[in-house]
């Protein structure tokens, strides 16, 4: 054995590259989140520019903390730790280099597209197709880096921690690609292949697990080698993390429908993603357990070692926000909760506490290690961790607070059945909320700039070691075993079996959810009066997706009094068979608009239009961005025709030919709007430019004024039984 | 071993609690048409309890053994025999008074009115039973725990307590002799512990696996539970009959019958606080007109008359942007709002919108001059 020991040396320069860009894309993405915190309070933020309001720059947000700041948190974390745990440098440093530099390109890409409206309107799926090409390839350069890394590893058994890098990778390479099958009408203009209940199946499959695999499992592979390397303890019990690895990674898979609880989608799904949820609780407490117990008898440690401290609250908050998770999916519970500031609260404890507070305990960590140096200021690191938990708490307290009442007003009543409350009313009552909210999150960011400092000073104070040399034997060709061992061990020696395996445990959830949803014509009961949307329509959808509508704005009446009271009838999966992609949403920051153009919320032709020049003109207090542009800019109509050729190709039954016509029909619809609002146009908010047919805002109006009238309505006193 | 007793006696005391349940369901269905105390969830929620409790019990019993065992006391063994036996004497007392309860059947109206509840029946009131005993034993093995541990530590009781808690509760072993589970697995200076796990988790994920079966089975299998549709139903049902009770006694009951126009200036004057929260946005702040039609010419486009009014306000206009506002108001601010849009009428404000619909008249009957009715909501496709 002795006889054959190989030199060789880690790479730590990539590592270096992506921990620089973790930190700073981290700031970029908290920063812009503090902007669109203020954004609620303060509306004239949004500086009337179509770059700079809240809709665009709220995915941009989420884009850039989830992809960004944890994206290159992951790879720093298993570009470092995997080196080390197969005792090999990683396979090609070439591949290193296109992984990270076409990681960085993807997002400059993504933030420039989301901001300049190229969207494709599925939350956290925003990217637009070519975006989704680029992901897709390095995502596979970065896998097959790993593996081969893997397969030419000096070590027999893989750790656990790779165990869940293996998952991670398989998982959302499977994720990324079904979720973002969409056809192109042009370079960036796409439309989702699904539709309505199905696509909002497959989003939220998507959505649920991209939380589970690109925010979970591997910063739990993180956690465990950073813990016990930090906290210089052994695992707590091998046999804890075989289970709740297992059971984990085939359990999350499923719980994807609870987001779509009390939805147009059926109820079986529904009830799958409540009990794989509530399952959902033990395997997540697995890794708490597995983390906190490893740090027995280190506790001493805990209180003087900033790392230690970092990644205990991390350990501990993702323990809450998992137990949380489940609870909110309990129906009676996701009542109250979903659409909610509640769920904002929640998630943020996961992103905030978990991902961001591991992710600083992991570079405090590598930082001193790397550049063989200590710390430059304990006490300033100190500092950012008593700093950044205040901004947690006064981000998440207020958040809880604000989503119990902005539920608890919007379903109270009045003795005579009223409801109680205005959708107004509820906002007007949130600015203290959402102003205490930015002020956390303006702490937590503070924080966060003071560790790029410390980080900064530290670099600054060693020398970087680029290449650090190691040695190992090399493995023998043959393995005997010696004596008995645990039956896991096995497929520890074997990557492709793992990789495998964990393909077919993700699978199964997702492919028994969609299958029967697609198929069984039961489950999305047709509606005959349902209409595909006209040409101004479907372009008047596509401004409401680029402006990201939906990251205010529900579009599905849940089957409550206080919402059918509040907005008409409850919405039918049959409703929805035409919206590629669906716009159901996850917040109501402003009121559901599913049936907007329908019954008691119909509004005139020119309420619309003053409501988009000037929201506050309709609508008092209203936190609403203006958006002067749509009054301004002409409807680009060059891709009209592609677009229903597109839908044709996707079985939306447009008439053959249709496609030539289109751009004349939408003129007529056009026209009669504009008509419309010609005649009461002392009393609207002209823009600069006049009014005109050819503006995007009549488009918007003709789609808003087509929401929800789709259905014969009955009147909902009739009690159905 | 001794714990397994304590366990088949409660869960004996389960089954025939089940069984008593069941016969009650029996009678009950020769009786009443009402709903069986199955469809209660409080049924169901308490059963869940017990079984956690009892698992729990397992546990502590485990714990408990382990402690015994490890300080060699035989005392406990005595102590734990008189508890046993206590126990065993309690469930079966109480099943007793129970199952005679339950041949005394009560009057069948009082019956009904307790089975709409779910509390009170005798089914219920046995696992209750069953959960204060758990409860009680759980609580007796809490403070035998304690007491031992406390009097046979040697460090300082403050932190042993802590630490003895949780590693007997996630059955850890014991840090000095953690060498004896150490696996040989060892990873970038990485070692691993073999611990086992932690019967609270693992029989948690039992229980939870168990609740998902049984979720499933009750609202897919059995189809005892109200899906979305049907819960619904069920909301709006019980909002009709309280609101009929309410209307059935409330005094506050204008509508657009018999409201009138009045001429009292208080009452106009609490009109006018409703129209600038509501109503100004369309109309504007003097009635003017904006989005909405000018309120203070004599044309109509839905009616002039108190009546007309108060009917276009209460109802709206479907489909014309003109919304129904009995969500928002009540009848008699209704009609506060309607007395005080036809106060406007004739003021002449600045900036006044062209009239739009009918004019009206009191006096006159005959639809007189037609100007331009139109629809300032036509999207109409073409």
């Amino acid at each position: 054995m002795n006889s054959t020991v190989e030199k060789f040396a880690y790479d730590n320069r990539i590592v270096k590259n992506f921990a620089i860009a973790t930190a700073l894309w981290g700031a970029v993405g908290m920063l812009v989140g503090v902007i669109i915190a203020l954004q609620l309070v303060f509306p004239a933020l949004n500086f009337d520019l179509a770059q700079t309001t809240y809709g665009r720059l709220r995915p941009l947000h989420t884009n850039a903390v989830i992809f960004a700041f944890v994206g290159n948190g992951i790879f720093m974390g298993v570009y470092y730790s995997l080196q080390r745990l197969c005792k090999a440098r990683m396979w090609s440093d070439r591949l290193s280099n296109i992984h990270f530099w076409g990681w960085q390109l993807i997002i400059v890409a993504a933030a420039l597209t989301l901001v300049f409206g190229y969207t494709t309107g599925k939350e956290y799926a925003e990217l637009e197709w070519p975006i989704d090409i680029m992901i897709t390839l390095i995502w596979v350069v970065f896998g097959l880096n790993m593996i081969m890394t893997i397969v030419q590893r000096r070590e027999r058994h893989l750790y656990v921690a790779i165990w869940f890098f293996i998952a991670t990778w398989v998982t959302v390479a499977m994720l990324h690609i079904v979720n973002s099958i969409e056809l192109p009408v042009s370079m960036l203009k796409s439309y989702s292949w699904y539709a309505g209940v199905q696509d909002a199946l497959v989003q939220w499959w998507y959505g649920h697990n991209a939380v589970a695999f690109f925010l979970t499992t591997p910063y739990l592979g993180l956690m465990y080698y950073f813990i016990p390397k930090a906290a210089n303890r052994p695992i707590y019990s091998y046999r804890l993390s075989i289970i709740h690895f297992w059971a984990l990674i085939f359990i999350y898979i499923w719980a994807g429908p609870h987001h779509l609880l009390y939805t147009a989608l059926p109820d079986w799904a529904q009830s799958l993603g409540v009990v794989f949820s509530i399952m959902l609780i033990a395997p997540s407490w697995g890794g708490m357990i597995n983390g906190l117990l490893t740090l027995r008898g280190a506790w001493d440690k805990v209180r003087e070692d900033v790392v230690l401290k970092f990644m205990v609250v991390a350990v501990t908050a993702y323990g809450m926000a998992t137990f949380e998770g489940p609870m909110l999916s309990l129906k009676s519970v996701n009542a109250i909760a979903h659409y909610t500031d509640w769920i904002v609260a929640h998630v943020h404890v996961g992103a905030l506490g978990w991902n961001g507070f591991l992710t600083f305990g992991v570079l405090y960590w590598l930082v001193p290690k790397m550049w063989r140096t200590s710390l430059w200021s304990k006490k300033m690191a100190s500092w950012h961790f008593w700093i950044g938990t205040l901004g947690i708490v006064l981000y998440a307290v207020p958040m809880y607070w604000a989503g119990w009442r902005q539920n608890e007003m919007l379903t109270q009543f009045t003795e005579d059945g009223r409801l109680q409350y205005q959708f107004l009313d509820v906002v007007n009552g949130m600015q203290g909320f959402y102003a205490l909210r930015s002020l956390g999150g303006t702490l937590y960011l503070i924080g966060a700039l003071m560790m790029i400092v410390n980080l900064y000073k530290t670099a600054k104070s060693g020398s970087f070691l680029a290449n650090e040399d190691a040695e190992a034997p090399a493995l023998a060709k043959s393995y005997s075993i010696h004596g008995k061992e645990h039956w896991h061990r096995w497929i520890e020696r074997k990557p492709v079996q793992m990789l495998a395996f964990s393909l077919v445990a993700v699978g199964i959830g997702g492919l028994l959810e969609m299958i029967p949803t697609f198929l069984i014509k039961d489950n999305i009961p047709t509606i005959t009066s349902v209409e595909p949307y006209t040409p101004l329509e479907l372009e008047g959808r596509d401004i409401y997706i680029r402006e990201g509508c939906y990251t205010c704005h529900s579009q599905m009446v849940r089957p409550f009094r206080a919402e059918t009271e509040r907005y008409g009838e409850y919405s039918k999966a049959g409703e929805f068979v035409y919206d590629h992609p669906f716009q159901w949403g996850s917040k109501r920051t402003g009121p559901d608009l599913a049936r907007e153009g329908y019954g008691n919320n119909k509004k005139s032709n020119a309420w619309h239009y003053n409501h988009m020049a000037d929201p506050t003109s309709t609508s008092p207090s209203s936190i609403m961005p203006r958006y002067p542009w749509l009054l301004t800019t002409d409807l680009d109509t060059s891709l009209t025709a592609s677009k229903i050729r597109a839908m044709q190709t996707m079985g939306v039954p447009y008439t053959s030919g249709y496609d030539l016509v289109a751009v004349a029909e939408m003129n007529k619809q056009a026209q009669i709007i504009y008509d419309d609002l010609l005649l009461q146009q002392d009393q609207i908010l002209i823009g600069e430019k006049g009014l005109s047919p050819n503006h995007e805002i009549i488009a918007l109006i003709a789609y808003l004024q087509r929401l929800g009238t789709d259905i014969e309505v009955k009147p909902i006193n009739t009690a159905q039984k | 071993m001794k714990n397994k007793i304590i366990i088949t006696g409660l869960l004996w005391c389960m089954s025939l609690y089940m069984h008593a349940a069941t016969q009650q369901q029996i009678i009950d269905s020769e009786h009443l048409t009402k709903p069986s105390i199955y469809q209660s969830p409080v049924f169901y929620a308490l059963i869940f309890v017990a079984v956690l409790l009892l698992i729990f019990i397992v546990q502590l019993g485990k714990v408990f053994s382990a402690i015994a065992a490890k300080y060699g006391k035989e005392q406990s063994k005595k102590t734990w025999d008189g508890f046993k036996t206590v126990i065993l004497l309690l469930c079966l007392g109480s099943i007793h008074t129970q199952a005679n309860a339950q041949l005394t059947m009560p009057e069948p109206h009082t019956q009904a009115m307790f089975l709409h509840e779910g509390f009170g029946h005798p089914a219920i009131n046995g696992l209750v039973v069953i959960i204060l005993l758990e409860l009680s034993v759980v609580f007796y093995y809490m403070l035998l725990i304690r007491s031992f541990t406390r009097s046979h530590s040697l460090k300082p009781a403050r932190e042993i307590r802590r630490s003895r808690f949780w590693d007997l509760m996630n059955q850890s072993v014991a840090i000095e002799s953690e060498a004896a589970i150490m696996t040989d697995h060892e990873y970038d200076g990485i070692r691993e512990l073999d611990n086992a796990l932690p019967p609270w988790w693992k029989y948690g994920f039992m229980v939870s696996i168990l609740w998902g079966a049984m979720y499933l089975i009750y609202f897919h299998v059995a189809k005892e539970g109200e899906l979305q549709a049907a819960e619904y139903a069920t909301e709006m049902e019980n909002a009709r009959i309280s609101l009929e009770a309410y209307r059935a006694k409330a005094a506050d009951s204008v509508d657009e019958f018999t409201i009138a126009l009045s001429t009292d200036p208080s009452f106009i004057q609490k009109g006018a606080i409703h129209y600038d929260k509501l109503c100004k946005v369309c109309h504007g702040a003097a009635g003017e007109g904006i989005v909405g039609p000018n309120l203070t010419d004599a044309y109509w486009l839905h009616g002039g008359a108190i009546k007309d009014v108060f009917k276009t306000v209460k109802y709206g206009v479907q489909g014309k942007g003109m919304k129904s506002w009995q969500q928002e108001l009540s009848a008699a601010e209704i009609g506060q709002v309607s007395n005080y849009v036809l106060s406007l009428q004739g003021t002449s404000p600045a900036n006044g919108k062209a009239p739009e619909g009918d004019l009206y008249s009191t006096n006159v009957s005959e639809p007189s001059d037609t100007t331009a009715v139109r629809d300032t909501t036509n999207t109409q496709k073409p």
